[in-house]
């Protein structure tokens, strides 16, 4: 990339609809993006489609982007995630109100030096086992730092689905990190 | 607030390791550029250069310039078709015209109006009405709009060169024929209605003279 160009160059040239800035952009995002894609996706080639949708978006709304009020990389980060969501969205039903009485008091007994001998593919392999919606909320909540709250927002469902997905989550990696061990 | 156990955080971490596969970076790129042509359609390749060449005038093949040529061109013929047409149309107007018939005048028996051939000469078309009199027919070379029953030879307008006669009231006057040449209509009431009256006596024979008169006289 010209060094000369700093994003805001490439911003406006996305705004001008030039496809050459837009695969500038593209291409200095992807590694950033590609990540993100990974963690709600069941694969590479889910992970692919979640990008390909996730940067159209990105290009026909980005003169919605506002660089006084916010960061270029979290609102990318934001379109990636929301793009996600639909994907899970689409093979899982989060339209069920599973409210369950329960609390989160103690930590699931799992095994830190069985997580730090695992590597990042194998880990997000063992995540995208989980069930859809459990894996979208269990990444939403321990990866992206979401609240039950905002992620009630974000899937159209209840705190309390969301509460039990997480812990639905822990039981199931806990379960498969001792399968591993 | 988000409250994550500490093999969360390791699992969060450790994610972050994971492989951008650059090897699908180009096939990602491929099918974004494809749903961006069909989405929002870019005309310039070139980021951060002059999309068009300063030197270029747009001239030649540039088919944007043929088009206001063309409708310029179409205009003009569409004009000059219409003023052709106009023409035509003013010309087929002196050629034909309605027929005026006088009907309360009992001595026209027919007018009508026929095209003067020397239009030229004369620009106004000439109404010539035949009049079917007692001695003789005769056209008589009158103006358009004449709808009296009175045609008082005063107000009719000079006789023109090829025009035919001019028709007096008086029967002393020299009777004028048409010429064979002249396009007269013919009377065609000539079958229908016989001559009244005797030969030789006019109105002014039949006027009655008051008894008093006479009276008086002796």
């Amino acid at each position: 990339m010209n060094p000369v160009l700093n994003i805001q160059v490439i911003i406006d040239g996305c705004v001008a609809n030039n496809r050459k800035a837009q695969e500038y952009l593209y291409r200095y995002y992807y590694d950033y993006a590609m990540l993100i894609a990974q963690r709600y996706s069941r694969d590479d080639a889910d992970a692919a489609d979640i990008l390909s949708a996730a940067f159209v978006k990105v290009f026909k709304h980005i003169r919605s982007f506002d660089s006084s009020r916010s960061n270029f990389k979290t609102w990318l980060r934001k379109i990636i995630i929301n793009e996600g969501l639909d994907h899970v969205k689409s093979r899982s039903r989060f339209g069920e109100e599973i409210e369950l009485d329960y609390e989160v008091t103690a930590a699931p007994n799992v095994n830190n030096a069985a997580i730090e001998q695992m590597n990042a593919k194998e880990l997000m392999t063992m995540i995208q086992q989980l069930p859809p919606a459990t894996h979208a909320v269990f990444v939403l909540y321990a990866v992206d730092g979401y609240t039950h709250r905002e992620i009630a927002e974000q899937l159209a469902i209840s705190e309390g689905t969301s509460k039990w997905h997480l812990s639905e989550a822990r039981k199931l990696l806990q379960q498969k990190l001792v399968e591993k061990n | 607030m988000n409250n994550t156990f500490p093999y969360e955080q390791l699992i969060a971490s450790k994610l972050e390791q994971l492989p951008a596969m650059p090897e699908l970076a180009d096939g990602i790129w491929q099918r974004i550029n494809t749903a961006l042509d069909e989405e929002l359609p870019s005309d310039d390749d070139d980021f951060n250069h002059p999309d068009h060449d300063p030197d270029d005038d747009g001239g030649g093949t540039v088919p944007g310039n043929f088009i206001p040529w063309m409708l310029l061109v179409t205009a003009a013929v569409v004009a000059l078709f219409w003023m052709f047409n106009k023409k035509a149309d003013k010309s087929a107007e002196q050629v034909k015209a309605p027929i005026i018939i006088d009907s309360s005048a009992g001595t026209v028996s027919t007018v009508e109006r026929v095209a003067d051939d020397s239009s030229e000469m004369a620009p106004s078309p000439q109404l010539i009405q035949v009049v079917s009199d007692s001695t003789a027919r005769m056209p008589i070379v009158a103006a358009p709009a004449i709808t009296d029953s009175v045609m008082e030879q005063s107000s009719l307008p000079p006789p023109l060169p090829d025009s035919l006669v001019q028709i007096a009231n008086d029967s002393t006057a020299p009777v004028q024929t048409a010429p064979d040449s002249v396009p007269v209509v013919a009377d065609t009431s000539k079958g229908r209605k016989r001559p009244s009256g005797i030969k030789g006596v006019n109105s002014n024979d039949y006027r009655i003279v008051p008894q008093k008169d006479k009276k008086d006289s002796l």
